[in-house]
C-alpha cells in the first residue's frame, strides 16, 4: 500500500512549459526509491512537491490517503516527511545532538550512536565534523523525527565514493530495518543499484 | 525544540552578533532612558511651577486718572472671584505710619533731619505669601510665618530692620498714625498721634533682587524699612483714615490663576464683567515669573521629546538594517526549519526572543548607567536651556518706585531633578520592546515573503 502518491502532478514555472508533466507515482514503506534523470528534468521540483515545500500547479500529492493540503503543509512537513539535503543544512550554532533535537521524537544520542557518532562528536560544533559525519547527523535528524517518509536530495553528491557508499547503506537500512519510505534524488548509478525502485525522469515525465 | 531554546542557543553561541547587538541596545537604551528622564523631569517641574507660581493679574485704582469713580472694594473682589480658574486673591493696602520705637534704615529724611525719617511703609494684605513682592520673589520669608487672613496685630519685618533693632519673631513694636494720616506735612513722624497699633513680629523676610537704595531715597521707600501687616490691622487703619466700615483697598487686589495657561482667558472674562468701571480701574497682568521659569523647561521638554523621537526612529532604522543584513545570512536556517515543519511565526518568535533576551540584558545595564547619567545630562541640558532666561533675570532688579505688577519678575529657582523613576523606566522598557518588535518584523520580511522552496533555492 502506498504511503505517498503523486497523482497527475503538473508544475509550471512558466505558463505552457511544464517542468513536471503529469507525474503519477506511488511510494511504499520499507522501500528505497531513487529518482534518476538529467539536470533540469524536474527531480528536485518533484521532491519538493512530495515534501510539501510547494504545491503542484495541477494534480495532487496524497499522504496516507489524504491530500497534503488537507493535512496542512506545515503539519505534513512536521509529521509526515523528513528531509536530507546535499549540503547537509545543519544549524551552525547547534551541536549535532541539538540539531537532531530540532525534530526528534526520540533520544538523539542513541540515534547518532547508531550512525557511528560518539558522544563527544555529538556535542562538538557541527562545523568541526567531516562531510560524512555531517551527513550522518542530517540522516539522524531525519530518522529521529520518526517521519515515515525520508526525502533526500542528492545526499551523496558532496561525498567521496567510500563515504557515499556508507551513507547509501544507512538510507537502505532506514528503509529495511526501520520501515521508512526513502525517496532519494541522485545522479549516481551506484546509488541507483542499491534502490528497490529506480524512477527515471525525462522532460518532466516518468520515462 | 521550542523557539525559546533555539533563541537561547543562538544568543550564547553567536557571541559576536550578541555582543554587537548588546552594545547597540545599550547605547540606544541609555540615550532613551536619559532622554525620557530629562523630559519627564522637565514636564514635572513645569507642572509644579504651574501649581506653585501661578500667574496673576491685579485690579487697582488707576491713580493716573483725575476722576476715579470706582475702587477695588469687597464687592468687586467677590464678583471677580466668581470667574472660573481663580484660586486665590490678595487685597492690598499701603499706609505710611510712624514707628518711633524703631531705628529705620537711614535715607533722605535722616540726612535732612526731617521728622518723616521715622515714617515707613506698612503693607496690608490678607495673605502675605500672596503679596506680589513674595510671589515675584523680590522678598523671601526667612524666619517665622506668613500673615494669614485670621491674623490680628501681626507683622513681617526685614532682616536688616530686625538686626538694626535687635528684634526677633514674637517681639512687638507700635506704629502710629500721623496727625493728618499722610506722609506730607511737618507733623509726620515726630507728631504722631495717640492712635497706635501694637504689632507682633510673626516673621522676618530677606530682600532678593532689589537695589538697596541710596541717600536720596526716602526712608519709607527703602525695602529694608517695609513692614507687612495683617488685613484686620490694615482695615482698622483704613477705617480710621477713610472714616467708614465699607472701605476699599487702596493697593488694589491681586488675583491668582489656578493654571497660568488660563490667565488670558480669565482676564478676558473679567474684563467683560458687568458694572465694572474700567475707566477708573487698571487691570494689569503679570505672568513673567511663570513664563521665565517655564520657558527653559518647555524648551528642554521639546528638545528631549525630539531627542526621544529621533532616537526611536534612528534605532528602528539602524536595528532593522543590522538585523536585515543578518537575516539574509539566516535564510538558510529559516529554510531548514521550515522544511521540518516549523512555522514562519515560530521562527519570527525565535528571532524576537533572541533580540528580546539581549535587549533585557542591555536594558538592565542601561538603567544602571542612566541613573547617574540622566542626573548629569539633566543638569547640563537644563543649564543650557535656562542660560538665556537666567541672564535676563539677573539683569532685572526692582527699584520699588514701580508697581510690582509691571515688574519683569525674577524666575524662581526651579527644583529640577532629572532622576530615573519607575514610570519612565517602564515606558522606555515598553518603547524598547516596541523598537525590537518593529525592527525584527521589518528584517523578517526577507523571509516572510518567500515560500519554503524558495528559501531552499536561495540557500543552494
Amino acid at each position: 500500500m502506498n504511503i505517498l502518491e503523486a497523482r497527475q502532478v503538473f508544475y509550471y514555472y512558466t505558463e505552457g512549459r511544464p517542468v513536471l508533466n503529469g507525474i503519477d507515482l506511488g511510494f511504499e514503506k520499507g522501500k528505497m526509491y531513487v529518482i534518476l534523470g538529467p539536470s533540469g528534468c524536474g527531480k528536485t521540483t518533484l521532491l519538493s512537491l512530495l515534501g510539501g515545500m510547494d504545491v503542484p500547479s495541477a494534480g495532487q500529492v496524497i499522504f496516507n490517503g489524504k491530500e497534503i493540503r488537507e493535512i496542512g503543509l506545515e503539519r505534513y512537513r512536521r509529521e509526515g516527511v523528513s528531509f536530507v539535503f546535499q549540503n547537509y543544512n545543519l544549524i551552525d550554532y547547534m551541536t549535532p545532538e541539538e540539531n537532531v533535537c530540532l525534530t526528534a521524537k526520540e533520544e538523539p544520542l542513541p540515534v547518532l550512536a547508531r550512525l557511528g557518532l560518539t558522544g563527544e562528536e555529538a556535542r562538538r560544533n557541527v562545523l568541526k565534523l567531516s562531510g560524512g559525519q555531517q551527513q550522518r547527523v542530517a540522516i539522524a535528524r531525519a530518522l529521529a523525527s520518526q517521519a515515515p517518509v525520508i526525502l533526500a536530495d542528492e545526499p551523496t553528491g558532496n561525498l567521496d565514493e567510500a563515504t557515499a557508499r556508507e551513507i547509501t547503506a544507512v538510507f537502505k537500512d532506514a528503509a529495511k530495518t526501520y520501515g521508512r519510505c526513502v525517496v532519494m534524488v541522485s545522479h549516481s548509478n551506484e546509488v541507483a543499484k542499491e534502490a528497490d525502485v529506480v524512477i527515471t525522469l525525462h522532460g518532466g515525465q516518468v520515462a | 525544540m521550542p523557539a525559546y531554546r533555539r533563541a537561547y542557543l543562538f544568543v550564547i553561541r553567536k557571541k559576536g552578533k550578541t555582543a554587537l547587538l548588546l552594545v547597540t541596545f545599550l547605547v540606544i537604551m541609555t540615550l532613551l532612558l536619559a532622554g525620557m528622564a530629562v523630559n519627564r523631569a522637565a514636564k514635572t517641574a513645569a507642572a509644579q511651577l504651574r501649581e506653585s507660581i501661578g500667574g496673576y493679574f491685579k485690579i487697582a485704582p488707576d491713580y493716573q486718572k483725575m476722576n476715579i469713580r470706582q475702587f477695588t472694594d469687597r464687592q468687586l473682589i467677590d464678583q471677580v472671584m466668581e470667574t472660573e480658574g481663580i484660586k486665590a486673591y490678595n487685597a492690598m493696602d499701603t499706609w505710611y505710619l510712624s514707628v518711633p520705637e524703631l531705628t529705620l534704615k537711614p535715607g533722605k529724611f535722616t540726612g535732612e533731619g526731617d521728622g518723616k525719617a521715622q515714617m515707613t511703609r506698612l503693607l496690608g494684605n490678607n495673605d502675605s505669601s500672596l503679596h506680589e513682592y513674595f510671589v515675584l520673589n523680590i522678598f523671601t520669608l526667612e524666619e517665622g510665618r506668613h500673615l494669614k487672613p485670621d491674623d490680628t496685630g501681626q507683622a513681617l519685618i526685614s532682616r536688616e530692620l530686625a538686626q538694626m533693632n535687635q528684634l526677633k519673631t514674637g517681639d512687638t513694636f507700635t506704629a502710629y498714625l500721623t496727625e493728618d494720616g499722610t506722609v506730607a506735612g511737618e507733623a509726620a513722624g515726630a507728631g504722631a498721634s495717640e492712635d497706635g497699633y501694637r504689632l507682633q513680629i510673626a516673621g522676618i523676610f530677606d530682600e532678593m533682587h532689589t537695589e538697596a537704595g541710596n541717600q536720596n531715597t526716602p526712608e519709607c521707600d527703602l525695602p529694608a524699612n517695609f513692614i507687612f501687616i495683617d488685613a484686620a490691622t490694615s482695615q482698622e487703619i483704613g477705617r480710621k483714615l477713610q472714616g467708614t466700615v465699607q472701605r476699599y483697598f487702596n493697593g488694589g487686589a491681586a488675583f491668582f490663576a489656578r493654571d497660568p495657561k488660563e490667565l488670558d482667558r480669565i482676564v478676558q472674562e473679567v474684563q467683560r464683567l458687568d458694572g465694572v468701571d474700567w475707566d477708573s480701574l487698571k487691570l494689569t497682568v503679570n505672568n513673567t515669573a511663570y513664563q521665565k521659569s517655564v520657558e527653559p523647561l518647555d524648551r528642554l521638554s521639546g528638545m528631549t521629546f525630539l531627542m526621544v523621537g529621533l532616537i526611536t526612529v534612528i534605532s528602528v532604522s539602524l536595528l532593522s538594517l543590522l538585523l536585515t543584513l543578518w537575516e539574509r545570512d539566516r535564510i538558510h536556517e529559516a529554510g531548514v526549519l521550515m522544511a521540518f515543519g516549523i512555522s514562519k511565526r515560530n521562527i519570527l518568535w525565535q528571532h524576537f526572543l533572541e533580540c528580546g533576551l539581549i535587549f533585557a540584558l542591555a536594558f538592565c545595564l542601561a538603567a544602571a548607567v542612566s541613573f547617574p547619567l540622566s542626573r548629569q545630562a539633566g543638569k547640563v541640558l537644563y543649564h543650557d536651556a535656562a542660560g538665556e532666561a537666567k541672564e535676563n533675570t539677573e539683569a532685572v532688579s526692582y527699584t520699588f518706585t514701580n508697581d510690582p505688577v509691571d515688574v519683569d519678575a525674577a524666575a524662581p529657582e526651579v527644583n529640577f531633578g532629572a532622576e530615573l523613576r519607575l514610570p519612565a523606566l517602564a515606558l522606555s522598557g515598553v518603547m524598547g520592546i516596541v523598537i525590537v518588535g518593529i525592527s525584527v518584523g521589518i528584517s523578517f520580511l526577507v523571509i516572510v515573503r518567500r515560500k519554503p522552496k524558495e528559501l531552499l533555492t536561495v540557500m543552494e
